[in-house]
């Protein structure tokens, strides 16, 4: 089945306010990681999605596009993953986060390192 | 991506009194809310033609009209990937609803603007209620609704549907609406020259054979999409050849799909920027804060266990003394005042009417109370938003036998009952878990299963009957997972839905709107299960009955007598297999069909002699294997049909566990007897 790479065009992220430096500087950037990866409390930028058509109908519908700001609130290293995104939660199989490259914001918020 | 308007005027126009108004929105947005609000008691629950999705439909009144309000299923995106979507873009396309009331949520309007744009593509007769401004706004977000307006081309209204603020404006809206559908000037999402012309182009190849009212902008767009169904239906449309020339072009276009998304994206972020102030960060809220114990790996199954626990306590200390009230009250009331007026007539028609019918209206009343309370606590639930995040912790558990997090809440409560898990299994969206969770139901041993083995099991196997009974609820469970395991290998394969979901923000049930929820549900299940459970009632009785007199020289008896070879290989004789039989009314029904053929009368009491001495301790675990796994009960499989909507899986249901309980007695009866129990009925 074909496999896509979704990433934000600039265009798309220069309309975000995202706040900081060399984040969403596109496909393949050094700094990029699967969802998974992401310790509890990190923000990240989504970078890119690599699915099928499914996996990118699903992930847009939730918000979770090239271009998003999003806060993992509990990951661990089993189960969904479970993320703040558009001021609501979702939770993502870790099938499903696999598929989200994302780039990290800065280190994880102290106030978000208490989940366990 | 433009639907041309004119046709949908003139189709709506002929349709007449047959326009609706169509509720449509994404799940958790609130939109249980305001139909409720919207119809209050005037609604009922049905199904979508050939669906297992539930269809609401209700009355509302405007201009001084009565006018059908549907609410359609609750979904992200229209793309053809689950029941609800094809549901809900079908009936948009088939329907022509004449305005659609598209519930938004202020708190994540971008998840919203998302099918909104999918929406416009097939219909641009479009209120948007902008639902949760009053979360929104203690989070932190400002939605301005005029300015959400002018970015749309459509009207908006703000609302908060849990104390009914603004439903009166939104109606009011939807009256302007009809006047004046020139209103709606909505400019959907346009993709980017190159990715146009490449879209026009398989626009074309699709035009000539496309039916209406399918629009061939949107089905080259579904294609590009890779929507299964729509690559169907082309598929069936065209000619081989044209399909494949079709399908080259597809390929050679790939990449549009990325077009498409990112201008849908691109026009959500340019709504957004127009309409959403966000002075500052959300502080931690409630969610956040309860979702620490409710999602945390510990506190989370804890929280669950005491809440299910809460939930089955509740249901059955109140229900139990209720539903036995009810039967030791009314029912027999009706059935001796019946005997009573009938004593003149032949004996037949007493009892016709009183084992018959009565019984079965006595079933359908004593489930009401059960039901009732479920609902309403599921409903109450499922409100506050606690019920996703019972997914979320359940999910792994789940999945190993193709099931979804949330299958475990009907399970479970098939404990008590297996007729409340199978219409229960209304919580979880996905058809496919849906259905499997539906045919595992009845492998729940059930209250009334219990007491057969309380009864039964000390009665056969002495000081052993608390091994037994544990061996044998162990099987079920067993089996049920063996069974889920084999049949989401086999049968009901498809990707178990990729774990991705919502988890709503929490708020505080409302019991007025759950109320009329639970109301609507009950009205259908006496409505339709009911009619069946009466039937099967009746069916049964005369079964026992002729051609009589008693159930020794009945067709029952006779039907045990025809399986005799059958059940010689489970060690059964004809009065255990006729026993089975009955307990299609009810299960506990089997151990009073005992009673009367071990030559007792009803009752337990002289079984514990006639028993040991007529059936051996091989035959008594094969009787009581098969009676575990036996066919559901009547009132179940009235339930499986009217959740499934039509005859189909009641029926594999059916033939499933009748499989699985035979071969489970000949294996446990074979296996008894190499083991030395002694068999022989």
């Amino acid at each position: 089945m074909k496999r896509f790479h979704w990433t934000a065009p600039p265009a798309a992220q220069e309309g975000h306010a995202i706040e900081d430096e060399g984040a969403g500087s596109g496909a393949g950037s050094a700094a990029s990681h699967p969802l998974h990866e992401l310790p509890p409390g990190t923000q990240a930028v989504v970078q890119g999605i690599d699915g099928g058509y499914r996996s990118l109908d699903r992930l847009s519908a939730l918000g979770l596009v090239p271009g998003t700001c999003l806060q993992v609130v509990r990951s661990s290293r089993r189960g969904p993953i479970l993320v703040q995104v558009h001021n609501t939660r979702v939770a993502v199989g870790r099938g499903q986060a696999d598929k989200v490259r994302t780039a990290p914001l800065g280190e994880p918020q102290a106030e978000e390192r208490r989940w366990p | 991506m433009a639907v041309s308007e004119p046709d949908r005027s003139t189709a709506a126009d002929e349709a007449g009194a047959a326009a609706e108004i169509a509720l449509l929105g994404q799940p958790n947005v609130g939109k249980s809310t305001v139909f409720n609000t919207l119809t209050g008691l005037r609604q009922h629950i049905g199904n979508w033609p050939g669906k297992t999705v539930g269809r609401k439909e209700g009355w509302i009144e405007l201009e001084g009209q009565q006018q059908r309000l549907v609410d359609l299923p609750g979904s992200y995106s229209l793309t053809a990937g689950s029941e609800e979507e094809q549901i809900v873009r079908d009936y948009l396309q088939h329907q022509q609803p004449e305005v659609v009331v598209f519930l938004a949520d202020a708190v994540a309007l971008e998840r919203s603007l998302y099918l909104l744009s999918e929406v416009l593509a097939l219909h641009k007769r479009v209120v948007v209620g902008l639902n949760r401004v009053d979360v929104a706004r203690r989070h932190g977000i400002h939605v301005d609704a005029q300015a959400l307006a002018r970015a749309l081309g459509l009207p908006v209204v703000p609302l908060v549907a849990r104390d009914a603020t603004g439903i009166s404006e939104l109606l009011a809206s939807v009256e302007a609406l009809r006047r004046a559908p020139e209103r709606c000037q909505p400019s959907p999402p346009q993709v980017r020259p190159r990715s146009a012309a490449a879209l026009a182009r398989i626009a074309e190849r699709i035009r000539p054979a496309a039916p209406a009212p399918y629009d061939p902008h949107w089905l080259a767009q579904k294609l590009l999409e890779g929507d299964p169904q729509v690559r169907e239906w082309a598929e069936a449309w065209l000619s081989a050849a044209e399909w494949e020339a079709l399908d080259d072009e597809l390929h050679r276009h790939e990449e549009v799909v990325l077009d498409i998304l990112g201008a849908r994206c691109d026009w959500v972020q340019s709504i957004v920027q127009a309409a959403v102030e966000r002075p500052r960060a959300g502080q931690a809220s409630w969610t956040d804060r309860l979702d620490r114990v409710a999602t945390h790996s510990v506190g989370g199954p804890l929280l669950l266990l005491a809440l299910l626990a809460g939930v089955l306590g509740l249901t059955f200390q109140i229900a139990l003394p209720l539903q036995g009230w009810l039967d030791a009250t009314v029912v027999q009331t009706a059935a001796a005042g019946a005997e009573a007026l009938l004593a003149p007539a032949p004996g037949w028609v007493s009892g016709l009417v009183v084992d018959g019918v009565i019984t079965g209206v006595g079933t359908v009343l004593t489930f009401l109370p059960i039901l009732a309370i479920f609902f309403t606590l599921m409903g109450l639930l499922e409100d506050s938003g606690y019920l996703a995040r019972v997914a979320l912790l359940l999910d792994r558990l789940m999945h190993a036998v193709g099931l979804h997090g949330k299958s475990a809440l009907p399970l479970t409560l098939g404990l008590g009952c297996n007729v409340v898990s199978v219409v229960g299994t209304r919580i979880i969206e996905s058809r496919r878990e849906r259905l499997l969770t539906i045919l595992l139901a009845p492998l729940v041993p059930c209250s009334a299963r219990l007491a057969i083995l309380a009864v039964l099991a000390p009665i056969f196997f002495g000081d052993w009957a608390l091994l037994a009974t544990l061996g044998l609820i162990g099987l079920n469970l067993a089996v049920l997972a063996g069974l889920g395991l084999l049949l989401h290998r086999t049968a009901l394969r498809g990707e178990s839905s990729a774990f991705l979901m919502e988890l709503p923000l929490y708020q505080r049930p409302q019991l007025r709107t759950t109320m009329y929820h639970v109301y609507a549900q009950l009205k259908e299940f006496v409505h339709k299960a009911g009619t069946v459970i009466v039937l099967a009632a009746t069916a049964v009785w005369a079964l026992s009955s002729f051609p009589g007199p008693g159930i020794e020289s009945s067709a029952l008896a006779q039907i045990g007598h025809w399986m005799a070879p059958l059940g010689d290989l489970m060690g059964l004789d004809w009065r255990l297999i006729a026993a089975l039989l009955s307990s299609f009314v009810a299960k506990e029904v089997a151990i009073s069909t005992l009673g009367i053929l071990y030559g007792l009368g009803e009752g337990a009491q002289g079984l514990a002699e006639a028993l040991p001495a007529a059936v051996g301790p091989a035959s008594g675990l094969a009787f009581l294997t098969v009676a575990m796994l036996f066919i559901p009960c009547m009132a179940t499989v009235a339930a499986i049909r009217q959740e499934t909507g039509g005859w189909r899986w009641p029926a594999v249901s059916i033939a499933l566990l009748l499989g699985v309980s035979v071969l489970g007695g000949i294996a446990v009866y074979q296996g008894a007897l190499l083991l030395g129990l002694g068999g022989g009925a």
